[in-house]
């Protein structure tokens, strides 16, 4: 035997019926806030890298590949991406008195020119340091392509960014490089880095 | 020869029970995707059934809408055998399909991103992520759906709320499992367990935010039950999606590895078992106070 | 039902006899040896087109792009006068090359027609970065340690790039001796290797890399020439004899062995270059015409390489022959060849297909055997240079040792006046007087002989007489010139009743100190940052780590131009560079400068620079680099287990793109790495291609416990600790699903 029970139509809600609604939007947007800030917080987290010979401190994004062993000063890599792995490099170049970014950046482009494809500077522009030091920005893109001839990989589009600045005698390059279509996505990472950074 | 006279006894009056019945239809619904999932996998992977490449996609299409369908016919079907149908179902599920695809969705991939930032999470980590990303947003858009479409007029019975929040989650997995059918070219099998796995998640949590909902409107209960109901099904959702990639994850070994998926099937119907047996445990209980509250009246 | 049963088991140990022996060869990796096998061509630009001018094979040395291939295909040339070299790998193995990088020479024997190349720029122009590359190479075997009937895999191209890389099994069937390499100068297979295949590979049972098959086209004038037209290269619609013609080689069955390649090699991966600065290192110009005569057979050759005896025939059961003759004229580009037919019928055990020449302009040059069987027969020998017969001789084997007068063993010294000869057998100072004493058998009071004195090749004393020194002993006879010997080249040959009984060469240069000869002195290393202040500068015994180039000097006496002498380098005891060439320079001398550089300085090592003539040492000297021992290269090794797989979603089986496998050192756990990500703990790394492919770029240890880090953004990263493969394991291929979340 089944009971049928129909509730009235209620003429209005009650305050426990209001509040529990109120709390359920109120427990929405709290919860949607701690997703970004969980998100924020994962994307953002650094640890912290010194380098007392070059005299560079930096703050480099969590489980990023540290590699000191190329003829940069640190090099990190987000291995986690595909495709292209988003990568943040830290060069020191001695420099003359003579020597201007503008030089630099010339021969940048003319030895990854002879080594990239399709290599081409998009925009070269003022750029400021913390600390109000004044560098200069080089925007670039280049196509990657995959070393190990038996494999089959696409051609990638690489967009890249490089800050420089002469100080005491020597050029600090701080080089960003990112897989062209996440690059807008990825460049605050190298915004906090350069913030971060210390020489 | 002998003649006998055969004594029937009186007709028993029976009492017209005017709502079609959630759960059995539930259980239906749930037993036929499993069964299909079940003969699906078991013609590819042992019998080696081969459907034509043209074939494959329609047939995945299909499997995306088989709980759909099946909800259609078990349930939105049935209404109109019943006196007193549900009339909105059919509006809340495409309202939260039609919303799911065009904001829940894109939110979670596009802002909050889980898959970017998860992957190398640690396991707690891991639920509180996808408890405050992926869970919480869908449970949220489905109890906002149900609450505006239908919790004010169409809530009758303390079952509406079962039979509205499954509808809600019908619309959302059915977007979920187009989207993935539709983005990636799979076997029949593949896609039949990805339909269970979606439509179980979904199922789970808006039985947990049904029995809130419908606490608030038959009951008078602590304000913070719906929010805690909510907040449940995000947590169960949290863990069950983690834990079932966990079960289902090869592992590495140098002889090859091979996924389990069976184990994600069997994770999604136990899971699926005992959230509807503690769901329907605790509406019958909130029933029976009901019930026994009017006889003090 | 016994019966059946019995042969069932017969059939099947049969089948294991016949199929155990092709596979289990341990350590053989097959498709790495395929994969590092390159096929190259030599090209050059004819208005915007480039037009292939040589063809041929070559092998992968080192993960860094080494290529080892013949000099006769990649070096300039009138046969080949392309300035562009193509290197294209088999990226599917049962699928012709394809194109993918240019290489350069860095390394290059004419003579020994052996060759070295890096590869520097992708087939696009871009310039390849060495450390980004990590290309399947394989290791050098120990060619000396190769033996009778040992089996041999020959790899390389057999057509001219439009069929995939052919692999050839045979066996080793003899050996054939030259004063370039010794008793191992040429390893011969029963098999019958096409040409394009010279350069490439033949390799041991564990797949070390022991000979490169070699056979060098005729000059492209000769008659004899074979080529092929490839492209329209004048570009007239039409591909005819008009065309630029292709020139290859005939069928090959000799091999150049592993020991001549690697001071090459050595040389080429530490980057280190010698340069001759004051000296004269280059080869005398040859303007005539290549010659071969007076050939005659020697049962056997002494240290210096000089026959013992001469024979006219030798008796059954021989397992040692020499065909001497002298030469003159020849180049590194000189191609020569010997064929060889017992009883009418070429036989390839002792012929010599058509390769470079490997010795001076002019002297004294032997092709032999030696330690293998010699059966009975009438031997034809004919000697060719670019395809046209120049001399030839013929022996007998067989039959019973005969018992004819005989001279032999003639050995070169200073006398004292007691009559005792002193000195090294074959290098004299400078002096009036040169003393020979040889041995001399079953010989006959009364009979006639003759000895002649050669200098430079002309008749300078002629002593003939009737013999009176008894049956058998010793005999010393001499030279002397009481205006002194000139310094150079001499020969002497004894003839018994006007036949030839035995013949040797010696070289007189230096100075007289004791018995000796003083030809080099003085050698000495030295710092110095210019070559001027270099010759003035202190001799330097250690030079500190990453300087940038050492230099090394000596003072000579007495050498005549046209002498041939050798240089030899070597760090830690390891050979990387070793020339014999005519000198070229005046008699004497001071200040013979040679530098040794490095790019990013001169590695850590003990260096050693050697001077010889007729394989003495005269001079040697000695300095420390840095600790005085090489670093050990993390990458030279090619053995191990090559690692390889494909990464599958779990849910679409489709193959993930840019999924990261990382192996772990042995030292470090997965979740110690997942800690650090420190490139420090990584043992080798690899990235998916679009198929989710991927392929370590450094092989497995046996029996180490790595661990392996898979990650992928959306994937649920997967970590294992104690990872081992086994030393049989063959090549690992393993299938890997992630799954998301």
């Amino acid at each position: 035997m089944a009971i049928i029970e129909v509730a009235p139509r209620p003429s209005g809600l009650s305050a426990r019926q209001r509040w529990s609604h109120y709390f359920a939007l109120i427990y929405a947007v709290i919860a949607i806030f701690v997703g970004l800030n969980l998100r924020d917080s994962a994307l953002n987290a650094t640890i912290p890298y010194v380098n007392s010979s070059a005299g560079i401190r930096a703050y480099y994004p969590l489980n990023w590949l540290l590699d000191v062993s190329g003829s940069y000063v640190f090099r990190v890599r987000d291995m986690s991406q595909r495709g292209f792995k988003t990568t943040i490099e830290v060069d020191v170049q001695p420099v003359t008195i003579n020597t201007t970014a503008r030089n630099l950046l010339d021969s940048l482009t003319l030895n990854r020119s002879r080594t990239l494809s399709a290599y081409n500077v998009l925009a070269t522009d003022p750029y400021t340091l913390s600390g109000d030091r004044q560098a200069t920005a080089m925007t670039y893109v280049f196509v990657a392509s995959e070393t190990n001839p038996f494999l089959e990989s696409l051609p990638i589009v690489v967009e890249g960014l490089d800050v420089i600045t002469i100080q005491s005698g020597q050029a600090i390059i701080i080089t960003f490089l990112s897989d062209e279509r996440s690059y807008e996505e990825n460049l605050p990472i190298f915004q906090r880095f350069l913030d971060d950074l210390e020489f | 020869m002998t003649s006998y006279r055969l004594l029937t006894p009186p007709d028993e009056k029976e009492e017209v029970y005017p709502y079609r019945r959630v759960w059995g239809s539930a259980v239906v619904e749930s037993a036929i995707l499993f069964g299909v999932t079940a003969v699906i996998y078991v013609a590819i992977q042992f019998i080696g059934l081969s459907l034509p490449d043209i074939l494959i996609q329609p047939v995945n299409i299909l499997l995306a809408l088989l709980p759909a369908l099946l909800w259609l016919i078990f349930s939105v079907w049935r209404e109109r055998a019943a006196t007193e149908p549900r009339r909105r179902l059919v509006v809340v599920a495409v309202i939260t399909a039609l919303a799911a695809n065009a904001i829940a969705i894109p939110f979670v991939e596009n802002v909050l991103q889980p898959e970017r930032w998860l992957s190398l999470a640690g396991a707690v980590n891991r639920i509180v992520g996808y408890t405050f990303t992926f869970a919480v947003v869908q449970e949220i858009l489905k109890y906002i759906v149900v609450r505006y479409l239908a919790w004010d007029d169409e809530y009758r019975v303390r079952l509406d709320s079962v039979a509205y929040t499954l509808a809600s989650a019908i619309g959302y997995a059915t977007v979920l499992n187009l989207n993935f059918v539709l983005a990636n070219t799979i076997t029949p099998d593949i896609a039949a367990m990805h339909v269970v796995d979606t439509v179980v998640v979904n199922f789970i949590g808006s039985m947990i935010v049904a029995y809130g909902l419908a606490e608030v409107r038959f009951d008078n209960p602590n304000p913070f039950l719906l929010t805690s109901m909510i907040a449940l099904a995000a947590l169960v959702n949290g863990v069950v999606i983690p834990f079932r990639a966990g079960l289902v994850n090869a592992g590495f070994s140098v002889d090859g590895s091979t996924p389990n998926l069976l184990f994600g099937l069997g994770l999604s119907a136990g899971s699926l078992i005992i959230v509807g047996v503690i769901v329907s445990f605790l509406f019958n209980a909130a029933e029976r106070r009901a019930r026994e509250a009017a006889r003090e009246v | 039902m016994i019966s059946n049963f019995r042969r069932l088991t017969l059939i099947i140990v049969i089948g294991l006899v016949c199929v155990v022996p092709t596979f289990a060869q341990t350590g053989f990796d097959l498709e790495r040896i395929q994969r590092a096998t390159v096929f190259i061509m030599q090209a050059s630009s004819i208005g915007d087109e480039l037009i292939v001018r040589c063809v041929g094979s070559g092998t992968l040395v080192s993960r860094d792009g080494l290529i080892l291939t013949n000099a006769h295909n990649t070096l300039q040339s009138d046969n080949c006068p392309g300035d562009t070299l193509i290197i294209s790998l088999s990226v599917r193995i049962d699928e012709a090359p394809i194109p993918v990088y240019q290489a350069e020479i860095i390394q290059a024997d004419s003579g020994l027609d052996l060759a070295l190349l890096r590869i520097v720029r992708q087939n696009d122009g871009r310039l390849v970065e060495r450390s980004s590359l990590a290309l399947p190479f394989v290791e050098l075997g120990d060619s000396a340690a190769l033996a009778l009937d040992q089996t041999v895999t020959v790899v390389g191209y057999p057509t001219f790039g439009d069929e995939s890389v052919a692999v050839q099994r045979g066996t080793v069937i003899g050996f054939t001796a030259e004063p370039s390499g010794g008793d191992k100068s040429w390893i011969k297979t029963g098999l019958e290797i096409p040409g394009t295949v010279s350069g490439g590979g033949a390799y041991d049972p564990q797949g070390r890399l022991i000979g490169v098959p070699t056979t060098a086209p005729v000059t492209i004038d000769s008659p004899q020439a074979r080529c092929i037209t490839l492209q329209d290269s004048n570009g007239d619609g039409l591909v005819n004899t008009n065309d630029v013609c292709v020139p290859v080689g005939g069928i090959i069955n000799s091999l150049r062995p592993s020991s001549f390649v690697r001071p090459l090699l050595r040389a080429a991966s530490l980057g280190l270059t010698l340069e001759a600065i004051t000296g004269f290192f280059e080869r005398p110009t040859v303007t005539g015409t290549p010659t071969f005569t007076g050939m005659f057979f020697a049962p056997s050759v002494n240290a210096a390489g000089m026959p013992t005896s001469v024979s006219s025939s030798l008796p059954t059961g021989s397992d040692s022959l020499y065909l001497f003759f002298s030469y003159t004229d020849m180049t590194p580009e000189t191609v020569y060849e010997m064929r060889v037919t017992i009883q009418g019928i070429e036989n390839p055990t002792f012929s010599l297909s058509p390769v470079r020449w490997s010795g001076g302009n002019s002297g004294l040059w032997y092709i032999g055997t030696t330690g293998q069987p010699i059966p009975n027969g009438l031997y034809d020998f004919t000697l060719f240079i670019d395809g046209v017969p120049l001399d030839s001789a013929r022996i007998n084997v067989g039959g019973s040792l005969e018992q004819e007068p005989e001279f032999s063993d003639i050995f070169f010294g200073i006398e004292d006046l007691r009559g005792n000869l002193f000195g090294e057998g074959f290098v004299l100072p400078t002096g009036s007087t040169a003393s020979a004493r040889f041995i001399f058998r079953n010989m006959n009071d009364g009979s006639p002989w003759t000895a002649i004195w050669y200098f430079e090749g002309t008749e300078v004393y002629r002593e003939s007489n009737v013999w009176g020194a008894g049956t058998n002993g010793t005999q010393t006879i001499r030279i002397q010139d009481p205006n002194g010997l000139l310094p150079g080249s001499y020969r002497l040959a004894l003839y018994i009743d006007n036949r030839l009984a035995s013949l040797s060469d010696f070289t007189l240069a230096g100075a007289q100190e004791g018995a000796l000869a003083r030809i080099f002195q003085n050698a000495h290393f030295t710092a110095a940052s210019t070559e001027d202040e270099a010759i003035d500068a202190s001799p330097v015994n250690s030079f500190t780590a990453g300087t940038e180039s050492i230099y090394a000097l000596f003072d000579w006496e007495q050498i005549r131009p046209g002498t041939l002498w050798k240089m030899r380098w070597s760090i830690d005891d390891e050979v990387f560079y070793e020339q014999t060439a005519p000198w070229n320079g005046t008699e004497s001398g001071e200040n013979y400068l040679m530098r040794l550089s490095a790019a990013g300085g001169v590695p850590d090592g003990t260096y050693r620079m050697q001077l010889f003539v007729n394989d003495l040492v005269f001079a040697e000297t000695q300095a420390r680099v840095g600790i005085g021992q090489l670093p050990i290269d993390r990458f030279s090794q090619a053995s191990g287990l090559q690692m390889r797989g494909q990464i599958f979603d779990s849910v679409t089986g489709e193959g993930i793109p840019g999924v990261t496998f990382i192996l772990v050192s042995a030292d470090y756990s997965a979740a110690e790495f997942t800690r650090d990500w420190n490139q420090e703990q990584v043992y080798a790394i690899a990235i998916t291609d679009r198929n989710g492919r991927f392929q370590l770029d450094r092989n497995l240890q046996p029996n180490t416990p790595y661990s392996v880090v898979i990650v992928a953004e959306g994937y649920i990263p997967v970590l294992a600790d104690g990872v081992e493969v086994a030393p049989d394991a063959g090549i690992i291929d393993i299938p890997i699903y992630l799954t998301r979340g």
